[in-house]
């Protein structure tokens, strides 16, 4: 009996509902409404001059990565530095190999005096570390092997303890100079001896290099280390014309809010940004991934359909997904041992790939529109400012991490419901160095 | 409208003919409508799933297999349009137990004089996620297991939720028929369907993906 009244209430709505004379009739300005759907759809799309755009940035970095990774034979012999030694007042060691080579008078470039030269101070990294035990000895040979690993440090200390023996000074050579006067390291560039390092006079009197006795030095005067930032410079220096090429794996959380960050969201992303630095500025872009959650006061909700709301929602709670495609430049201000922190700015562009709004009504006995999904969202072009900075911490000379905390300012309107999003968070990231870096300092 | 003038009207829409969509769209607005109608909350959602779905139908007609009923295809499109369109809320409903539910009295359906706009009415009053169901198994006749796909719920989901919408209807037939004897006897005028949404639908954006 009870299944038949529900078939029964059942039948009477079929039949009635379904009766074609109740259809309604046909209305002009739905179809209006319609049209203009369908004329708009015609349009064409902002991303068409976008996507030649993306192109070609990409391209350009593209090509730029790969030239910059092609080894250039060429401009490698010429940014080379190498080691040369130069004879000081008659002083000097001799056979000392064909280090010297292609030196000239005029061709050199001092930081400092010259009055005498420093043994085996190497060249562009000389051992800092232990530049006592090379006082007096020079061991040349060796140059280009220790090329990397400067070693200066308590030059003092052993100073007059010289192993001049290995020099294998000539018995000529030691009767001639009752001085040994220094070694001056230098490097090749462009055409031109830079100087590393000027030590003040260094005097061992009476020093017995033929038979290999050694008297006691009168070294009363410090040994000057090479300045730290001498050997920097001239690294940087080499690596001026060489960017290094990054690419880094980001994810972050932010908060998001509209017009203020009164009421906020949290949101996440997670994305990837290819960089090129030269020296202390870096340019990167990429793409990122964002959940964008926010909630709005139906006086901010502004979108361009049309649509009447018959009850006015209280508020609006919007999810969106999109792509974050920045272009960023940073400067480095700070850099030492593996730690360096850099700021910076760029602009975003934004892809809509969803964009979903609950509507929230004061009380629940109101009928309206509960939901709105946008499944054909929009691209917004350079629709804000980053402003970040970077803490990196280089783990090796390949991989890196960052911690990244930025603001995004909204530039112009986006999303369906065309709001001003501003975003406040912390990026966190692994970072990989495509071409090789100097070690850690 | 004959079998040769529909197809000259889907073949223009293919080709994006302005005015062969507007043709189409005329054709079967009455038919459209009533299932958006009975699908929607009221005449303004209703008109924002109708737009939705001649949109995905003029974006998307060469997708149409012309072996199979325009007609058929065009309301399944509308049906599915109006799910997508309340989807978010379906899964809000829960299923609740069909033992503790309220149980309503008997209604005897043969004497009541309910026409289609008190009816209409009475759909669009039920919460979506019961409105829903009751439209896919009483009226488009789809079976629970089908229902439970259709929308992504349990089967026992759509049973308790049609149970529940059947008591709501009751419900409102009861009440509908109280005041048409009060009103019969002079003593209350409450009329039960109040229809005279005027909104004017503007252009926005929508999903293009046609489901059938």
């Amino acid at each position: 009996m009870k299944e038949e009244q529900q078939k029964n209430i059942d039948d009477v709505f079929r039949q009635v509902i379904n009766n074609p004379a109740n259809e309604p009739e046909y209305r002009e300005d739905h179809w209006d409404a319609l049209e203009g759907m369908l004329n708009s759809k015609k349009k064409p799309g902002k991303m068409v001059y976008w996507i030649p755009l993306a192109g070609a940035a990409a391209m350009m970095l593209v090509a730029l990565g790969w030239w910059y990774l092609t080894p250039h034979t060429a401009q490698k012999d010429d940014t080379a530095p190498r080691v040369v030694t130069k004879k000081f007042t008659g002083a000097g060691i001799p056979q000392q190999g064909n280090a010297v080579a292609g030196l000239k008078e005029d061709s050199i470039v001092s930081k400092g005096s010259d009055e005498a030269g420093m043994p085996s101070l190497l060249a562009d990294k000389p051992n800092l570390g232990t530049a006592d035990r090379n006082v007096g000895k020079p061991n040349l040979s060796n140059a280009g092997r220790n090329f990397d690993k400067p070693n200066l440090g308590t030059a003092d200390k052993n100073a007059g303890k010289p192993n001049l023996a290995a020099a294998k000074p000539t018995g000529a050579a030691a009767k001639e100079n009752d001085n040994i006067a220094g070694i001056v390291n230098a490097v090749m560039r462009d055409d031109k001896i830079v100087l590393l390092e000027q030590p003040k006079s260094f005097t061992l009197p009476n020093v017995g290099i033929a038979n290999h006795s050694v008297k006691p030095v009168n070294a009363t005067e410090r040994i000057k280390a090479i300045p730290i930032d001498a050997v920097a410079r001239t690294k940087d220096e080499s690596w001026l014309k060489k960017p290094r090429l990054a690419i880094t794996v980001l994810t972050s959380a932010d908060i998001n809010g509209v017009n203020s960050f009164n009421n906020t969201s949290t949101g996440k992303n997670i994305g990837m940004l290819f960089s090129v630095r030269f020296n202390k500025l870096s340019i990167s872009t990429g793409a990122q991934y964002a959940v964008k959650p926010y909630t709005m006061p139906f006086s901010a909700y502004s979108p361009n359909s049309g649509y009447k709301f018959k009850y006015s929602p209280q508020t609006v709670t919007a999810d969106c997904r999109m792509l974050d495609i920045p272009l960023n430049i940073d400067y480095q201000l700070f850099e030492k041992n593996k730690n360096s922190i850099s700021v910076g700015t760029g602009i975003s562009s934004f892809i809509m790939l969803k964009e979903n709004y609950q509507y929230n009504y004061a009380t629940t006995h109101v009928y309206g529109l509960s939901s709105y999904n946008v499944s054909n969202p929009d691209k917004y072009l350079f629709s804000s400012v980053n402003f970040q900075a970077n803490y990196r911490r280089q783990i090796n000379s390949k991989i890196g991490v960052n911690v990244m905390p930025y603001v995004k300012v909204p530039l112009s309107d986006i999303g369906y419901s065309r709001i001003k999003l501003q975003t406040v968070g912390v990026a966190v990231g692994l970072n990989w160095n495509i071409n090789s870096l100097p070690k850690p300092k | 409208m004959s079998d040769e003038e529909l197809h000259h009207l889907i073949q223009g829409c293919v080709k994006q003919d302005s005015r062969s969509q507007k043709l189409l769209y005329k054709a079967f607005y009455g038919f459209s409508m009533a299932i958006c109608l009975r699908y929607a909350t009221n005449q303004y959602e209703a008109a924002e799933v109708l737009n939705q779905g001649f949109y995905k139908i003029f974006t998307k007609i060469e997708a149409y297999n012309t072996s199979r009923p325009f007609k058929a295809w065009l309301g399944r499109i509308m049906m599915n349009t109006a799910i997508d369109y309340y989807r978010s809320n379906l899964k809000m409903a829960y299923a609740q137990d069909l033992d503790t539910a309220e149980h309503i009295g008997e209604v005897s359906m043969a004497d009541n004089n309910l026409n289609y706009n008190d009816l209409l009415a009475m759909i669009q009053k039920l919460p979506q996620s019961y409105r829903t169901v009751f439209n896919l198994f009483a009226i488009d006749g789809y079976t629970h297991e089908e229902i439970a796909e259709m929308l992504d719920i349990n089967i026992g989901t759509s049973k308790s939720n049609l149970f529940k919408a059947r008591q709501k209807l009751k419900q409102m037939i009861m009440s509908a028929d109280a005041s048409a004897y009060e009103y019969n006897n002079g003593t209350k005028f409450s009329p039960v369907v109040a229809i005279n949404g005027t909104a004017a639908i503007q252009p926005m954006s929508y999903n293009i993906a046609i489901r059938e």
